[in-house]
């Protein structure tokens, strides 16, 4: 009967089941009962999913129960933000086989990369070809923006380059980054994204994020907005920092710890017990402009430079130098410990020093390319 | 929603990088379906509880396996039937399962919003068309349309032959395309005679 096959076609066309000549068949009945079409259409727009799950709070209930069986069951549950304590004891942890088997690997891996990159130059240098890499600068107070052979976005702050392989997305992406850069990785769960800066390398699927890594800064900052980041310290690879959005790792980039920027902590007593001379990090909240709530990492992607009231002018000026392009001095120590906060769009540096020096009350003059602040 | 390409991105974070976060949504998402057939076959509420759990405390320990999974759907009905038929086995008290005491309930129905327009009483009518469907009937349609079987999958699951999951489809969608258009229903019953 017609009207029986009729329905076994629809429904295996329906659930991605039927074969071509199954389709073609059922296009043919549908010729020849256009009446039936209609309802096929209809049943096809309905979306058989389940919306229980949105009402979330017997099933949290249930999650909470299901953590409290495995603590029970000994189930080390436990992934991300890893704390430098967690990090230390689980590094104990580990065995000496375990440890040999990880020197061995590195050794070999060093090895090749050793006899790869040799066996590259002495190609090129024979061959005389072009080098394979591909590199975008910005200057001091420009911008710009890069789209990678794989459709991910990249915003390059001012001051920074971005290096990435000519062949970038046939095998791997990976890219190296100076400066800062605001990070739009298209989705790609074969092809994990590598940043490389100075001190800490950052493994991405498909996310959103900021990296501020200047070389003269005291930190290297990832900001993430959406999805997830894995990332390593340098000289600690056994250890991988995971992010939340919202959430940012600093890294120290010197043997010193993380500096903090807060009021209470003056910058002299900073380095004074810490002898450690590994890079160690804390992972930290966003910050968001109080007037509008905008993310202050990211706010230079939309054009906007904003000081936040915990920095100092010194803080201040160093984004302000990268951000027009020019040198700022202190004439003295204690200008440059003002507090100093504010937002920036369009304004011109001197309508920024304009508007500072109204509300900090300091002195300046331009001379060219230099300012020099005074009391 | 359980949109296959947003499962297997939670399966990634869990397996590359050990997302509690993502675990968590996996969780939440296949837990209340999960405990629903788990019941059916072991007709305790709490045990049903347990086997979910457990199947996902394996999970979690087994994370870096994740990622080759094909279809996580597929994998998490099977482990839990499996566990479920293990503790059959312990107490030895049944030997079988009869699919034809399973009953699911079908909570839900999504209409697409930018889809054609579809009124309540017409969503009304199809909820009540699932709801009428045989228990076996209504079981194998929600593995297929809610969790997204594949007809193999689900014979293979419920130890049918995947001819019987073609024909319990197709009278569930005859059903439910009477619910929404009474006239094709007329025709059904006319061709019939």
């Amino acid at each position: 009967m017609t009207i029986d096959r009729f329905w076994d076609l629809f429904s295996k066309k329906y659930c991605g089941e039927a074969s071509s000549s199954e389709l073609n068949e059922f296009e043919e009945i549908l010729l020849t009962h256009p009446e039936w079409k209609n309802t096929a259409d209809e049943l096809s727009n309905l979306n058989f999913q389940s919306t229980v799950f949105e009402n979330n709070e017997d099933a949290e209930q249930a999650f909470e129960t299901h953590l409290m069986r495995m603590k029970k069951a000994d189930v080390e549950f436990s992934g991300i933000k890893l704390n430098y304590d967690e990090i230390e004891s689980e590094r104990r942890k580990w065995n000496s086989k375990k440890w040999f088997i990880g020197v061995g690997v590195l050794a070999i891996i060093l090895i090749l990369v050793f006899v790869l990159k040799k066996s590259m130059v002495t190609l090129e240098m024979k061959s005389g070809k072009q080098p394979t890499l591909s590199q975008v600068s910005t200057k001091p107070g420009s911008k710009t923006q890069i789209q990678l052979p794989d459709g991910s976005l990249v915003r390059l702050n001012s001051s920074s380059s971005l290096t990435y392989d000519k062949n970038f997305g046939k095998n791997i992406r990976e890219v190296r980054l100076t400066g800062e850069a605001f990070f739009d990785v298209t989705k790609d769960s074969s092809h994990p994204f590598i940043i490389h800066t100075n001190v800490i390398d950052i493994k991405v699927l498909g996310t959103a994020f900021n990296v501020k890594s200047y070389p003269g800064d005291p930190n290297t900052e990832t900001s993430l907005i959406r999805g997830n980041v894995e990332v390593t310290v340098k000289n600690r690879s056994n250890e991988k920092i995971y992010l939340q959005p919202n959430e940012k790792l600093v890294v120290a980039n010197n043997n010193t710890t993380v500096n903090r920027t807060f009021a209470d902590q003056p910058d002299h007593s900073d380095h004074k017990t810490e002898v450690s001379s590994k890079p160690i990090y804390s992972v930290q909240h966003l910050t968001y402009y109080p007037v509008d709530s905008a993310i202050v990492e990211t706010s230079w992607v939309d054009n906007r430079l904003i000081f936040q009231e915990n920095e100092t002018f010194r803080e201040v000026a160093l984004k302000m130098e990268r951000w027009y392009g020019v040198k700022i001095n202190f004439g003295d120590e204690e200008v440059a410990r003002i507090r100093a906060f504010g937002s920036f769009t369009n304004e011109t540096i001197d309508q920024a020093l304009d508007a500072l020096h109204e509300s900090c009350g300091f002195k300046y003059k331009i001379s060219g390319n230099e300012i020099t602040i005074t009391k | 929603m359980k949109k296959p390409e947003n499962i297997r991105l939670l399966q990634q974070a869990v397996a590359c990088f050990d997302d509690t976060q993502a675990y968590k949504q996996l969780f939440l998402l296949f837990y209340p379906s999960l405990v629903h057939f788990a019941v059916s076959i072991i007709k305790s509420r709490e045990s049903a509880e347990e086997i979910v759990s457990d199947v996902f405390i394996k999970i979690w320990q087994k994370r870096q396996h994740l990622e080759k999974v094909e279809n996580l759907s597929f994998y998490l009905f099977t482990a839990v039937k499996n566990r479920c038929i293990n503790q059959f086995n312990d107490f030895k008290n049944r030997t079988g399962i009869n699919i034809n005491d399973i009953s699911i309930e079908f909570k839900s129905i999504y209409h697409d919003p930018e889809q054609k327009m579809i009124s309540a009483e017409a969503i009304k009518q199809i909820q009540e068309a699932i709801q009428d469907l045989p228990p076996r009937c209504r079981l194998i349609f929600k593995l297929v349309k809610e969790e997204g079987l594949k007809y193999k999958e689900v014979a293979e699951l419920l130890q049918l032959s995947v001819k019987t999951v073609e024909n319990q489809m197709s009278l569930a969608f005859k059903k439910i395309g009477s619910a929404i258009d009474f006239k094709l229903h007329q025709l059904t019953v006319f061709s019939k005679n």
